[in-house]
């Protein structure tokens, strides 16, 4: 397992946000966290990326444990982290926004008079920003905009290239699909379809549960800081409590399997 | 050819013809625009710091007359009480004050916003109660006089002539050196930090570190600037360094239009010929100030420069567009 959150909890001042919450990522796996709003989702993921402290409990990246680190660490470390709302400087290029993406992957000897390693940072932050634009051409195309100027679905995109950039072990995305349509939700699903097989893991946090599980190899259902359901995404799909609480009217059972789909594609 | 020029390369023009007048003035044979032209250059270089601190980090100092003055009075004590070498005197002082601000930093910045409003003015306030207090070593309410001139080899910078090339040539060095970091990766790191702080940390920029950093760069700017405005006056006195100079320099920062190095020296050239012009108004210019800060944010946002650089635009844009 590259990622593995061992029975963490995660509270504020005396409100509890996560309680006892294990769950655990491969590479090459889609694994969704799914729940309703104020589940403890996005505390979840803060913790594991190390913007809050968890309380109790234990996360490892590969072997290491690596609770309690600061966030700009784990960044280091191959902890990606698309947050909610993307995130996303909107004061800066597109490009300036890639380039801090591989903010964690160089060493700062910065003097007075610039950057000592100048040379081989940009080499090497060009590399990666070519990888993101064969993953994204439109943020190519867009390269030299600000941020703020971009769609959503084109903004979301940068979070998530941006996060490419460092090269992650693990990316943890919260909530991508928010104020996105259909369309474009379905193009940045298919961009973590390719990067899991390209070898990524990914935890996927979402509220629109039926798009989530289509992807998705397993599952996990939080409520109220805790995890009520686990299990492949078929088998999620299929139980009636996850049906009635978070597939609702819009799962009417005429959509494809997640097996299904994957035959086809 | 130079309509080509001025279209394409505008910024570049302007900063030409700024350094061009720069060098120009003294020669022009008037004292008074000399003297107000070096108080502007010493301002600028700490307005230049202020705006990597607010504008490009997003960290607000309400004390910044605080560093201000301690490198005046480091240089100032230095030199005149213990007979320190000037220039190693200003060294000195840059270290303390940069060492200071680091010291300063970390606790200060785990504050924000408002909080961190008040905690700075509150270290202004408390580090010119101590300049004005502790008699035994600043001379109290009065000051110290009798602070020697700056020399190289004999070469004394006495003159306001000699004393403007000296003070332009550091506000320049201060400007490259910031528009270097600025577009670097400790640049991006610190626009990151402007915008998100917990994206920037996801990402793997240290968030506290980077503030401090900026924190201790803006203040050494600041002692570079006070040992200078000592050294010119030959004479220093707490009165420069209250409250007032501190948001005087939040004005020159803001004016300017609060993410451009120019721009910051720009804002304390306009506030300081402002407050020039509204000398007669005596006790009011500071009604007059708040009133035209006013105006510029309504009118201009992003600040004088941005402001002008907006209208040429759209004057180039009608005027020079090139005809097919």
């Amino acid at each position: 397992m590259i990622l593995k959150v061992d029975h963490v909890s995660v509270a504020y001042g005396k409100l509890r946000a996560v309680w006892d919450v294990s769950l655990s990522v491969d590479s090459g796996e889609i694994v969704t966290l799914i729940g309703a709003n104020g589940a403890g989702k996005t505390s979840l993921l803060n913790s594991i990326s190390g913007l809050i402290p968890a309380r109790k409990g234990a996360v490892y990246l590969g072997e290491q444990n690596i609770v309690g680190q600061k966030a700009h660490r784990l960044a280091k470390l191959g902890v990606g982290y698309v947050t909610e709302g993307r995130g996303i400087f909107s004061s800066l290029s597109v490009l300036d926004n890639l380039s801090l993406g591989a903010y964690s992957r160089h060493n700062g000897w910065t003097t007075l008079l610039g950057d000592v390693s100048w040379f081989m940072r940009r080499k090497d932050i060009r590399d990666r920003v070519d990888y993101v634009y064969g993953l994204f051409p439109r943020l190519a195309q867009r390269q030299r905009q600000k941020a703020g100027s971009l769609s959503g679905g084109e903004q979301q995109m940068l979070a998530i290239g941006r996060c490419l950039m460092a090269s992650p072990k693990v990316m943890l995305l919260d909530e991508p699909s928010l104020g996105l349509a259909p369309n474009v939700v379905m193009e940045i699903f298919g961009l973590l379809k390719r990067l899991r097989a390209e070898g990524m893991a990914i935890l996927l946090v979402e509220q629109d549960a039926a798009a989530s599980l289509r992807i998705a190899d397993r599952g996990y259902v939080i409520e109220m800081g805790r995890i009520v359901f686990e299990g492949t995404a078929s088998y999620l799909i299929n139980q009636d409590k996850v049906k009635q609480a978070y597939l609702g009217q819009v799962w009417r059972g005429d959509h494809q399997t997640p097996a299904q789909e994957e035959a086809e594609s | 050819m130079v309509l080509a020029l001025v279209r394409r390369r505008p910024k570049q023009l302007a900063i030409a013809a700024l350094i061009v007048v720069l060098a120009i003035v003294p020669f022009l044979g008037n004292a008074y625009y000399t003297s107000v032209l070096i108080i502007i250059g010493i301002n600028a270089m700490v307005a230049v710091g202020l705006c990597l601190l607010m504008g490009y980090t997003g960290q607000v100092s309400l004390g910044h007359a605080a560093f201000y003055g301690l490198g005046a009075y480091i240089s100032a004590v230095l030199s005149r009480t213990y007979h320190v070498n000037p220039w190693l005197a200003m060294l000195a002082a840059v270290v303390a004050t940069t060492a200071f601000a680091f010291a300063v930093g970390f606790p200060i910045f785990r504050l924000r916003g408002n909080y961190l409003a008040m905690a700075t003015l509150g270290l202004g306030i408390i580090l010119w109660i101590l300049f004005r207090e502790v008699d035994s070593i600043t001379g109290g309410p009065s000051g110290l006089s009798g602070v020697p001139y700056l020399s190289i080899a004999g070469f004394n910078f006495s003159s306001d002539f000699r004393f403007y090339y000296l003070v332009w040539g550091f506000c320049i060095a201060i400007m490259v050196i910031s528009e270097s970091i600025v577009a670097s990766r400790m640049g991006r790191a610190m626009r990151a930090v402007h915008g998100s702080e917990s994206a920037a940390q996801s990402l793997g920029v240290n968030a506290a570190v980077v503030k401090v950093k900026v924190l201790a760069l803006s203040a050494a700017y600041a002692a570079v600037a006070g040992s200078l405005f000592t050294y010119y006056l030959t004479f220093v006195s707490p009165q420069p360094f209250d409250f007032l100079f501190s948001v005087q320099l939040v004005v020159m920062a803001v004016v300017g239009g609060l993410a451009s190095i120019w721009g910051a020296v720009f804002g304390a050239g306009a506030i300081r010929v402002l407050s020039e012009v509204l000398h007669p108004f005596g006790e009011l210019d500071v009604v007059v100030f708040g009133l035209l800060l006013m105006v510029v944010m309504i009118l201009t946002p992003q600040g004088l420069v941005r402001g002008i650089a907006d209208l040429w635009h759209r004057f180039v844009s009608v005027r020079l567009a090139p005809t097919r």
